[in-house]
């Protein structure tokens, strides 16, 4: 029975073990000392090795005795989460490649759009019932323009930070 | 330097209209945040964090502390006017303020709210100016195996900030303790899981670990588990008589002398918090009450009780981050660690080497607490039209912020990712039951507890028996032997009962 909650555990356990074996490794200290630098994270990720193994017993148990217990996401709701998502890490490569301002102003346009469709209530899931109107999408478009040069603003003139 | 002088240079420094200014705008950002369902305290001063970097230490300080005192107050808005507690620690205030609202005393219920958490917050700040110096100076005399005691003794905590699971629980917390190993090692400077990554090299970043794990993951959470049926804020709700309602304090007085008790004493306890504080003041309150029927069906007396004791909390919550350097819960955890992103070291050493700013911070809580109720009467129509500001606005803006924050601060774009990761991380911890909280408590505690146990064991040649035998790390370790005991003691009534206070 796999499902997304056994797929994270062991997920977890994988990089607790690579984390165990990557401590055993580190090198010797060149002072005499009772404890050296992979003590600690070699007792740390043990342990959490061993929890977590029971963890995964837990949890493989309780699926196949009572089913998953954890709310199924709703199709809609995940999507956007994901897309949300996927937005992010677009924005982020966005201001590496044509700065923060230009960045900002379509991450938001695009993100109100998606929160739109994810966040709107309807009867049916149907995409031309969840479509922003045409006032939303202009309304949105302004917005964003008018929060990220109003953001940069205070920030880089009032709270001193470097946003390029 | 007597007591008295460090009291008037203090609030000397608190004389500066910008530090006025920056506890005003903490303060009412708080209350914004705090009154929208969701946004935790802890977020709220998460997303402060980054606004504070331009600031001198005791104008961020303030605004961090006053974002704490609006958003522990600003929940109480949606516990009573939707009956969704905007935060953890207002659960209780849901109980009798909603039905207030119901019954057409909106106005009246949040006044009352108003006034009795202006005066726990008060009284939880004058206690936390009386009791912290004694106890800082207490600490100093700790050494290394007083400090790693004191370590193990703030990890306990993560056994009651666990959520259903208690061993999901502490793998949240071992988490955190991992990943506070990565970087220079704090002894002999030997790299340890940094990769090829010059950033990791300081260790991971508080910052991008806060936000992500705080922020983004509670953004993507709702996002994921979006509600189609939620409840609609009654706009026919008249706020327009919420006003101090001393009298009716005045005739509860020993509920809210009480319940400011409980909740300072239960705030200064690691590992209690909010949502604990307020129900015990809440059911003390019915038990001795001369109307105990009256309770849940909209009386004054619950709501007195739940929201001073959960603002004198803040208070208590203060004394052993500041004193001792040990968060107590999640909101206060976040607070350290902008604290120490401040340059503000807490713990004993805090009220030697940085005097002024110590006491500095005891005035600016006191003015943070003035400010939320004067803010709270002047603008309560504000704060009530907040809560009608749409999701699909304030998802894009939130992770705007977020990324703000971290960019802004450090131009660095690995910490950005590292900020996505906590995010990602964030998300399916909470989702399969393993909390946040633990995490963050693991990742701060974890260098205090390691450094210091190797530092000992140089100190001590290798004799770990120093630990145990030495009387204040032996006292602190057998409390953290205790405090366990009484936390799983009562998980497991807990269980019994079919509740559980947790997260």
């Amino acid at each position: 029975m796999i499902n997304g909650r056994i797929i994270f555990d062991v997920v977890i356990l994988a990089i607790t073990g690579w984390a165990f074996s990557a401590a055993q490794a580190f090198p010797e200290s060149f002072m005499q000392e009772h404890i050296t630098s992979s003590f600690f994270p070699s007792i740390v990720s043990g342990l959490l090795m061993v929890l977590m193994l029971n963890v995964l017993w837990t949890d493989f148990r309780e699926l196949r005795t009572h089913g998953e217990s954890v709310e199924k996401m709703d199709p809609r709701s995940a999507l956007g989460a994901l897309a949300v998502l996927a937005l992010l890490v677009i924005y982020i490569f966005l201001i590496e490649g044509i700065g923060f301002r230009l960045a900002t102003m379509v991450f938001l346009f695009a993100a109100m759009m998606v929160s739109h469709i994810t966040l709107t209530k309807a009867d049916d899931d149907q995409l031309k019932n969840l479509l922003p109107s045409k006032r939303y999408t202009l309304s949105a478009a302004l917005a964003s323009v008018v929060v990220t040069l109003l953001t940069h603003a205070v920030f880089v003139h009032g709270f001193g930070l470097s946003l390029y | 330097m007597s007591m008295l002088t460090n009291y008037v240079d203090a609030f000397q420094l608190l004389l500066d209209p910008t530090v006025i200014l920056m506890i005003a705008a903490g303060t009412i950002l708080g209350l914004v945040m705090g009154a929208l369902p969701g946004l935790t305290a802890a977020m709220t001063i998460a997303l402060l964090i980054p606004l504070t970097f331009g600031l001198e230490p005791i104008q961020g300080i303030g605004m961090l502390l006053g974002g704490f005192v609006g958003a522990v107050a600003g929940g109480a808005i949606p516990a009573i006017l939707l009956g969704i507690p905007g935060t953890p620690s207002s659960v209780a205030t849901t109980l009798d303020g909603y039905p207030m609202a119901k019954n057409g005393q909106a106005g009246k219920a949040l006044g009352i709210a108003i006034s009795s958490s202006f005066v726990g917050g008060l009284v939880g700040a004058i206690l936390l100016l009386l009791v912290a110096p004694p106890i800082a100076n207490f600490a100093l005399r700790f050494g290394s195996a007083e400090f790693f005691a004191l370590g193990v003794f703030g990890l306990v905590i993560i056994a009651s900030v666990s959520g259903n699971s208690m061993s999901k629980g502490l793998v949240a917390g071992l988490i955190g303790l991992l990943l506070s190993t990565v970087g220079a090692d704090r002894i002999n400077a030997n790299l340890r899981f940094t990769g090829d990554e010059p950033a990791l090299i300081m260790g991971i970043s508080l910052l991008p670990a806060l936000i992500g794990l705080f922020a983004v993951a509670q953004v993507l959470q709702d996002l994921a588990t979006h509600k189609k049926d939620k409840k609609e804020l009654n706009i026919a709700n008249n706020v327009a008589d919420a006003k101090p309602y001393w009298g009716i304090l005045g005739r509860s007085w020993k509920i809210l002398t009480s319940s400011t008790l409980i909740g300072t004493i239960v705030g200064a306890i690691p590992g209690a918090g909010g949502s604990i504080s307020s129900f015990m003041a809440y059911d003390q309150a019915k038990r001795f009450s001369k109307t105990p029927e009256k309770f849940g069906k909209g009386h004054d007396e619950g709501l007195i009780a739940s929201e001073s004791a959960n603002n004198s909390m803040a208070g208590g919550a203060l004394i052993p981050v500041l004193t001792l350097g040990v968060p107590g819960e999640v909101a206060t955890a976040v607070l350290m660690g902008g604290l120490t992103i401040q340059g503000v070291r807490p713990g004993p050493a805090l009220f030697e080497q940085q005097t002024t700013l110590a006491y500095g911070i005891f005035f600016a809580f006191i003015i943070a607490n003035i400010f939320m109720f004067l803010t709270q009467l002047m603008g309560i129509k504000l704060f009530v039209r907040v809560l009608k500001v749409p999701a699909k606005i304030l998802t894009p803006l939130i992770l705007m912020f977020c990324v703000i924050g971290v960019y802004g601060v450090s131009g660095n774009f690995f910490e950005l990712w590292l900020m996505l990761g906590f995010g990602v991380l964030g998300f399916f911890l909470n989702r399969y039951g393993f909390g946040t909280a633990p995490v963050i408590l693991g990742l701060i505690l974890g260098t205090l507890v390691e450094s210091n146990l190797r530092r000992g064991m140089l100190l001590f040649d290798g004799d770990w028996t120093q630990f145990l035998t030495r009387p204040i790390s032996a006292t602190l370790l057998g409390l953290s032997a205790v405090l366990l005991v009484i936390i799983l003691f009562q998980r497991r009534q807990d269980v019994k009962k079919g509740t559980n206070t947790g997260n």
